[in-house]
């Protein structure tokens, strides 16, 4: 029999891309009993979900950090659990400010109450009123990602019937929940918020959710839905936003791949991909960067639209309109990463100690103007000099990360926009003015921060691009903007995992439902593969 | 019948004179002693007057004469500027190769707007769960008509920011500007706000024919309209409370003191001045008096009227005398604009500190003139300025402008004389116009259409029997259109 990817003995499936998405395909595929082959171009698999040691004994979570609503069944289908991977859920949002203490706000909701009180007893009141509605939402919503979207432009009867079930989920939450919805839906978050509550402090760091990975302020239009990802609250079925894999986010796709393998798929890593080889609007394989082929029936991409289309499968093969669609698909890079190795934990000024205060998630996000005016500065092309900052502490989550004693910071940054005024290519010369401002803004929170330093990891988003293969460093694969979510992600009449290329699927996060390490977009790619009898 | 308008705005005499011709005893009461509201000294465009009001009034038998909006002029620092038309065939050579884009864009509009002028004006048109489902769903077959790449980019355009949509299509950084600056009216977005394209395409809608003469033509007209069918007009009477009793209105009590009975009531000044000034809290239902309390409506007008010794000319094309200018060099202008009121400061001219781009940033300046006089509408300063709108700060406003007028136009520093500047704290006192906001609430999404003003309120009914609302702050596109 002729050798595996030959011409004579295609794989069923390439998966170009070994991201985390790219992984949950490809065990998806293997699970139906197909031979599947993964094309990673780094050493690791993982894509943006990687744990590295940099410096000797310190593990970093590179760029992804935490884990946001993975799918719960795919944890059960791909037997994760089994594979290694466990989730501890953040226990607090710590926001500390320079003048005080700061708040908190605890998976306990009583203490949330009296943290918030100090700010305003109105708040402190409205507050669980709020998460009850965003509860009652947050249940609408849900669906939606765990199903391809709705597409109200098709007339097919599947389809009507899918719109048909979502207007129903609509009428049946009432008037004011479903005003509430659309308010949701379409409004800045600070907007949204200040209906609610009056507290600077606490609306600034609730509004932060909707900025994540995008090029928007806390006030832009639409920014205010992602609220509604911490009320859907997945992390071992307890009501939390966020969790952190022990291992770091790598050990995600370290469980994902476990379970891909062990289905039969292969994996090879540092194997780059030229192109996607396209014969008669069909794709058929790949063409690898040592120019060797594989073939393949079906090649499902693990990476971003932009990549996919222009750099691997090229414009001569796509449709004008479909082209013109992916040239304006929008893929801003908004944010950094800087990874910190510690020689002891840095202490807050105003919350001294190793409390269950830094054990969660620390967001540097002092007032909403502060917020704004950080976006401001990237809207013109410069990263902000006081960005928001989200920091998580991964060593003391899983004391594996660092050497005993030690600590690994890891800081998510915003706004360090792709498109510097002086271009992209001039980020290596911003790139540690950069990693300096983040560093000088965390030490006025952290006094003794500087000197505790022993390595540090800028990551820009040009370096992201360039490392992690991600167009323009945008970690969603595209902004979470209204038109380009749901049945318009990444372009209307191909938001379904299909391509215009016949037997090319996008199983990345630019394909529904979108960013963030939930699997939803390659277990529903693989699924769509297997539905449509391209396998 | 006997009915009450309060508000003698545009929209209160449309809305009156409708009533009348219907046969129905008007009474209209104004609290200023001149008719017109915003159109009396304030707003200078007429563009978006609903044609369907003039025919229903029919406002040419009073002297209303129509004509296509005049083109605007966009004057640039380097090169000639230029001259924008709404039809491309008057485009001539000044777009280059934007002009082939220029008929594209133009074509989709004609294309979709026909559908959003219908459904939005579509008062049937009821989210709410106990509502009728025949209207939606034949505005739903009404939207699939549209056919399938039409509503794809409809879809795509309309929640996305102005500036991206436009960039999508053409390259002149003046052509961007004309085309943005009017989704911006009435809101609180700048051109990279995510959904300042669908408030774009709303505008667009209504676009129609301007009046000939301006608003003060427009105003004459209606009052004319107003008096053939014998409403009975009011000046000087502020009304200070509606009246109600037993759920009802029954009439109203103005600040003198004196009560005026009715069978019905409609506010034309906005439902929610309407429903939380005149309208005591005690009968209002609580859900509905939060919802109205968040309405937003953070004013950012603010006007200039100049005398002119000559008409103004601009440097790069001295030859022209526009009607209609926009000193914006791309839509970026309009967003740093936006910037000083986010952030609730004074505009300047001044370039942020962190602003590398190059270029001018002088504010955005939206201007029209004729007969010897100027009137500049300014729409970045905000109302809820830092520290609030002082006597220093109304001329630091005007010496801005002037400025940036200047920039464009250097001889206006000799052949412009200021006759008055109206800060938003000015026009929020002058017109008693809560948030000194034009519209009675901001153009946003999510007070649009049939969430205009909110889900409960659209379509103009009130919880109070006998009491509706009108205006912009209620019509589902939140326009100017008198409906």
């Amino acid at each position: 029999m002729a050798a595996p990817g030959s011409n004579q003995n295609p794989y069923d499936a390439i998966v170009v891309g070994g991201g985390h998405n790219g992984l949950t395909a490809a065990a998806y595929l293997a699970r139906a009993g197909k031979s599947v082959l993964v094309l990673e171009r780094r050493h690791l698999v993982g894509g943006a979900a990687v744990t590295e040691e940099l410096y000797p004994g310190f593990k970093y979570s590179v760029c992804s950090y935490v884990v946001s609503l993975l799918r719960p069944w795919i944890i059960r289908d791909l037997n994760l659990t089994r594979h290694g991977l466990r989730i501890v859920p953040l226990e607090c949002s710590y926001t500390p400010q320079l003048e005080d203490p700061g708040l908190c706000r605890w998976a306990d909701p009583d203490l949330t109450r009296e943290e918030i009180r100090r700010l305003s007893p109105r708040d402190a009141d409205t507050y669980p009123e709020f998460g009850k509605l965003m509860g009652k939402l947050a249940r609408f919503a849900k669906p939606f990602i765990d199903e391809q979207a709705p597409d109200p432009t098709s007339f097919r009867p599947s389809d009507l019937m899918q719109l048909k079930r979502a207007a129903d989920r609509m009428r049946a939450l009432g008037d004011d929940l479903a005003s509430l919805q659309f308010k949701l839906t379409t409004m800045g978050g600070v907007d949204f918020l200040r209906e609610f509550f009056e507290s600077d402090q606490l609306i600034a760091p609730m509004s932060c959710s909707g900025i994540i990975g995008t090029m928007l302020g806390v006030n832009s239009p639409g920014t205010a839905y992602v609220l509604l990802h911490h009320y859907m609250g997945e992390i071992d079925g307890s009501s939390r936003a966020w969790g952190f894999p022990l291992g770091g986010t790598g050990a995600v796709s370290d469980a994902i791949a476990a379970s891909a393998l062990e289905f039969g798929a292969e994996i090879r890593c540092e194997t780059p991909i030229a192109k996607i080889r396209i014969e008669r609007g069909s794709a058929t394989g790949v063409v690898l960067a040592n120019g060797d082929e594989i073939a393949a029936r079906t090649v499902v991409s693990g990476c971003d639209p932009r990549l996919t289309f222009f750099g691997f499968v090229g414009r001569e093969h796509l449709p004008a309109d479909f082209a013109t669609s992916i040239d304006r698909y929008k893929n801003r890079g908004s944010s950094g990463k800087v990874n910190l190795a510690l020689d002891r934990f840095p202490e807050f000024r105003h919350r001294p100690g190793i409390g269950p205060h830094v054990t969660g998630d620390v967001a540097i996000a002092p007032s909403t103007e502060y917020l704004e005016t950080a976006f401001d500065e990237a809207k013109y092309g410069t990263f902000s000099r006081r960005p928001f900052i989200n920091v998580v502490f991964p060593s003391l989550l899983d004391p594996s990360m660092a050497p005993q004693g030690k600590h690994v910071l890891s800081a998510f940054v915003q706004y360090a926009p792709y498109d510097l005024a002086t271009g992209p290519e001039s980020w290596p010369d911003h790139r540690e003015a950069f990693g300096d401002a983040v560093i000088d803004t965390l030490a006025e929170y952290m006094p003794t921060l500087k000197e505790d330093i022993l390595h540090r990891q800028v990551l820009s988003p040009w370096d992201i691009e360039k490392e992690f293969g991600i167009t323009q460093g945008n970690i969603f694969h595209g902004e979470l903007g209204l038109e380009q979510l749901l049945f318009q992600r990444p372009v209307a009449g191909h938001a379904r995992y299909t391509t215009p290329i016949r037997n090319l699927f996008l199983g990345s996060s630019g394909a529904h439902p979108g960013g963030g390490i939930m699997g939803a977009p390659g277990a529903l790619a693989a699924k769509k593969m297997l539905k449509t009898g391209a396998l | 019948m006997h009915t009450i308008v309060i508000g003698g705005g545009h929209s209160g005499l449309a809305a009156a004179a409708k009533l009348a011709k219907q046969g129905e005893r008007v009474t209209l009461l104004e609290r200023r002693s001149t008719f017109g509201g915003v159109m009396d000294g304030l707003l200078h465009d007429t563009e978006t007057l609903s044609s369907k009001t003039v025919q229903d009034l029919d406002l040419a038998s009073y002297g209303l004469r129509l004509q296509d909006p005049e083109p605007v002029f966009v004057p640039a620092s380097s090169g000639s500027g230029i001259l924008v038309h709404r039809d491309p065939a008057l485009m001539g050579d000044e777009l280059g190769s934007d002009l082939a884009a220029y008929h594209t864009y133009r074509a989709f509009l004609g294309r979709v707007l026909p559908f959003a002028r219908t459904q939005l004006a579509n008062t049937s048109l009821d989210l709410r769960a106990d509502a009728p489902l025949l209207p939606l769903l034949k505005a739903g077959l009404a939207f699939r008509r549209l056919g399938k790449a039409d509503i794809h980019e409809l879809l795509r355009a309309a929640p996305s920011c102005v500036d991206d949509f436009l960039s999508d299509h053409f390259a002149h950084p003046g052509l961007r500007a004309a085309l943005a600056a009017p989704a911006l009216h009435g809101t609180f977005m700048g051109p990279r706000s995510p959904s300042s394209t669908a408030t774009l395409l709303l505008h667009e809608a209504q676009v129609q024919q301007e009046v000939v003469g301006g608003p003060s033509a427009l105003i004459e007209a209606l009052l004319s309209a107003c008096r053939a069918h014998h409403v009975e007009l009011k000046t000087n009477a502020e009304v200070d409370r509606i009246d109600i009793a037993g759920g009802r209105a029954t009439g109203v009590t103005l600040k003198d003191g004196s009560t005026q009975d009715a069978d019905a009531i409609l506010s034309c000044i906005g439902p929610r001045k309407t429903l939380l000034d005149l309208v005591a809290p005690e009968h209002l239902p609580p859900n509905t008096a939060d919802q109205v309390s968040n309405i937003r409506l953070r004013g950012t007008l603010a006007k200039i009227t100049l005398l002119l010794s000559e008409p103004i000319t601009y440097a790069c094309r001295p030859s022209l005398a526009p009607a209609r200018s926009l000193l914006a060099e791309n839509p970026m202008a309009f967003e740093r604009a936006f910037d000083h009121a986010k952030h609730r400061r004074m505009p300047t001219n001044a370039a942020p500190a962190t602003n590398l781009i190059a270029g001018a940033c002088s504010i955005p300046l939206d201007i029209r003139q004729s007969d010897g006089s100027a009137s500049i509408l300014i729409r970045c300063a905000t109302i809820e300025l830092e520290g609030g709108w002082t006597d220093e700060r109304r001329a630091e406003l005007t010496e801005t402008a002037l400025a940036s007028l200047a920039h464009f136009a250097p001889q206006t520093r000799q052949t412009a004389t200021v006759t008055e500047t109206l800060t938003p704290a000015d026009i929020a006192e002058r017109y008693a116009l809560e948030g000194g906001h034009e519209l009675h609430g901001e153009l946003a999404l999510d007070q649009l259409g049939p969430m205009r003003p909110t889900m409960e309120l659209s379509g103009s009914a009130t919880p109070i029997a006998g009491l509706r609302c009108a205006s912009a702050g209620v019509h589902a596109v939140g326009a100017l259109a008198c409906d």
